[in-house]
């Protein structure tokens, strides 16, 4: 299993107010996997892939990630953790301003201790299956959401981490941006066997899912209908900045 | 323990500090004026120390001065004295105390032979060569060839004697001031005519010592303070421990100003360094999300500071003893004698480094402590 919840809960606790915010969530999710999780405001999606990601604790409950119980780990050991296993994408911000294109990609490889120029090898690599080949040197800034959405992906797989999380990653960006977007995702699930998980308001992002759950007051329901999986997009690019990346995986040992 | 690689570290330092540029820069310029005015105010007051210190050990011929209320030390002593391993010279004078004109005057009789030692600074006419003449200070107001007539009061000899002298030079200085510090209206006679007038027999009352070595004034000082219980004993040491408590003095009234100047600095820092780290919360929970850990951000805060004062503390250093050096030229410039040798010393860069780094660390540390201490989803929370 990459992801195991075992009757996860988690409560907020205000002083005035309890929010059950996760109310003994199971889950189960195989490598490779697309889990597309889907509710109302407030149901508890983000609370859930927080935990997921090793952000959050739960306050009840089990939580294996790879194996390992996150829970029982130090908050030192978690940040090593998330560094190889989790890719997290953010709505917005998630690029650090004042580094580049390729040093935004760059900088979890580098920090896990891969040599710097082998980190910018695999990270304009990365910026080329999200076809942002010839950004590698711009600055957010000088980037549209779309595009900054585009190279935080890039970003989310530099360490080629067997998981990733997006809370909400088209709701800012706008419809072609949101389709390459869901596009990639769909290629790093499919060609690097990368679970993800997705929590969106959107139906369109659906499309991506092998499982669908829907989140209503902190409790989970799979969907039994089997999702729908079809790719409209031309991602020909990507295909072919995948064997590039390959190559330089081998040259790191990633 | 995890090997540390620091590429992502000062990338970020880097990165942050291209972005702030202009804030940071603010804060080396507070840094470094502090760390200016320390090293300006150490230069001046280490040259100005050193200065007077030479001078002082210069000018003055004599290192230990014996003295005696009445004439009662026998001249044989010097003989003694001479023959003392750590005594380079003594020289046995009189002075006393006498009436010219109205005007108070201290006469003083010195052996014509050791005329040299006395550093008769002459203005006009010549030294005496034998007895009844005398060489006067300029404010006796005599003239070479003045026939003058001076009243003695010599204490416990009794009586008062009149004493006439014929000025054959008039002098600026004698023994370059040592005396000067305590007498004025100086006649200079020649010692054994004046012993002979006031019927003093071989004693003088004033004994000059130089040390065969500097470093023994002070032992020298000791033992003959011990010997001589009825006599006064003066040495320069005295008049260095008063130079030294004027500079002590000073030291203090610099360093309230410098450290004025200091905590603005690290005022400044803090200041800079808590909006900066609020600003970057975001980017800092972004860093933490996606497992950069927090010693590692932590530790790109720190390098940043830390190049950031350390290049405040040289550029501080250098403005320091250069600008030192520049209000002396204005000093010198506006006519006051203030012509002390700056020189640079290593132990300037030291301090002015040192104190660039604990200024912009005491400054820094409650900020930096906050970025160490963060959770990512506190931060997260912030901006969803
Ligand atoms: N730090 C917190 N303190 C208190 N309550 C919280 C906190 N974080 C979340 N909650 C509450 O927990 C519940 C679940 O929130 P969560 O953010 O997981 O919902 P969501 O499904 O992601 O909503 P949305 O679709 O609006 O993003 C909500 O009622 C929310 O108010
Ligand atoms: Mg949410």
């Amino acid at each position: 299993m990459a992801v195991e919840l075992i009757n996860v809960s988690k409560i907020y606790n205000s002083g005035v107010a309890k929010t059950v915010a996760l109310d003994g969530v199971n889950l189960s999710t195989a490598p490779g996997e697309a889990v597309v999780l889907m509710g109302p405001s407030g149901s508890g999606k983000t609370t859930l892939l927080n935990i997921i990601a090793t952000l959050d604790r739960p306050t009840s409950g089990h939580v294996l990630i790879m194996g390992v119980d996150v829970a029982k780990l130090p908050e030192r050991e978690l940040e090593r953790f998330r560094l190889k296993n989790i890719g997290y994408l953010f709505q917005s911000f998630n690029l650090v301003p004042y580094l580049t294109a390729e040093q935004n990609v760059a900088l979890p490889l580098i920090a896990l201790g891969v040599k710097k120029e082998l980190a910018l090898l695999r990270a304009r690599a990365l910026l080329e299956f999200v076809g942002l080949g010839n950004a590698a040197r711009l600055y957010p800034h000088q980037m549209s959401g779309g595009m900054q959405q585009r190279v935080a992906i890039a970003r989310s797989l530099a360490t080629k981490p067997p998981i990733l999380i997006l809370d909400e990653p088209t709701s800012n960006i706008d419809l072609d941006n949101a389709a390459v977007v869901l596009g990639l995702i769909t290629l790093a699930n499919r060609l690097m066997k990368t679970t993800v998980f997705v929590a969106t308001h959107d139906p369109e992002v659906a499309r991506i899912a092998t499982r669908i759950v829907y989140m209503r007051g902190g409790r989970a329901y799979e969907s039994p209908e089997p999702p729908r999986r079809e790719l409209k997009i031309n991602l020909e690019h990507a295909a072919s900045a995948f064997e590039k990346i390959r190559h330089i995986d081998e040259l790191i040992g990633l | 323990m995890q090997r540390l690689c620091v590429d992502h570290i000062v990338m970020l330092a880097a990165g942050d500090f291209r972005m702030r540029i202009a804030r940071y820069f603010l804060t080396a310029l507070a840094i470094s004026v502090g760390v200016a005015l320390v090293v300006a105010l150490a230069t001046v007051s280490d040259a100005a120390r050193s200065y007077v210190e030479q001078t002082l050990y210069k000018v003055y011929p004599a290192d230990v001065m014996l003295y005696s209320d009445t004439i009662n030390i026998p001249q044989r002593l010097l003989d003694v004295l001479r023959k003392s391993p750590s005594i380079e010279s003594a020289e046995g004078i009189i002075i006393t105390t006498g009436l010219y004109n109205g005007k108070v005057v201290s006469i003083v009789g010195i052996p014509l032979k050791d005329v040299d030692y006395f550093a008769i600074d002459l203005i006009s006419g010549r030294l005496p060569v034998s007895g009844g003449e005398a060489v006067v200070e300029e404010s006796v107001e005599a003239r070479p060839g003045d026939e003058i007539t001076i009243k003695v009061y010599s204490g416990a000899l009794g009586g008062e004697r009149t004493l006439r002298v014929k000025v054959v030079g008039v002098m600026r200085s004698f023994l370059k001031g040592f005396i000067g510090a305590f007498r004025l209206n100086l006649v200079v006679v020649p010692l054994d005519w004046l012993q002979q007038n006031l019927d003093t027999g071989p004693f003088v009352n004033t004994v000059l010592i130089t040390a065969r070595n500097k470093a023994e004034v002070k032992a020298l000082y000791a033992t003959l303070k011990e010997t001589f219980k009825d006599a006064q004993v003066f040495s320069q040491e005295n008049l260095l421990e008063t130079v030294n408590q004027v500079f002590n003095a000073l030291n203090a009234v610099f360093s309230v100003i410098s450290g004025a100047a200091l905590a603005t600095a690290a005022i400044t820092t803090f200041a800079v360094m808590s909006i900066t780290t609020r600003e970057r919360l975001r980017e800092f929970g972004l860093l933490k999300a996606i497992g950069i850990s927090s010693r590692d951000i932590t530790l790109s805060v720190a390098a940043e500071v830390m190049a950031i004062a350390l290049a405040a503390g040289a550029v501080g250093v250098v403005a320091g003893f250069y600008g030192a050096s520049f209000v002396k030229q204005i000093l010198v410039g506006m006519g006051i004698n203030f012509d002390v040798p700056i020189t640079f010393r290593p132990i300037y860069a030291a301090i002015g480094l040192a104190t660039a780094i604990v200024v912009a660390a005491v400054g820094a540390l409650v900020p930096m402590y906050r970025v160490a201490k963060l959770r990512p989803l506190e931060i997260l929370r912030l901006w969803q």
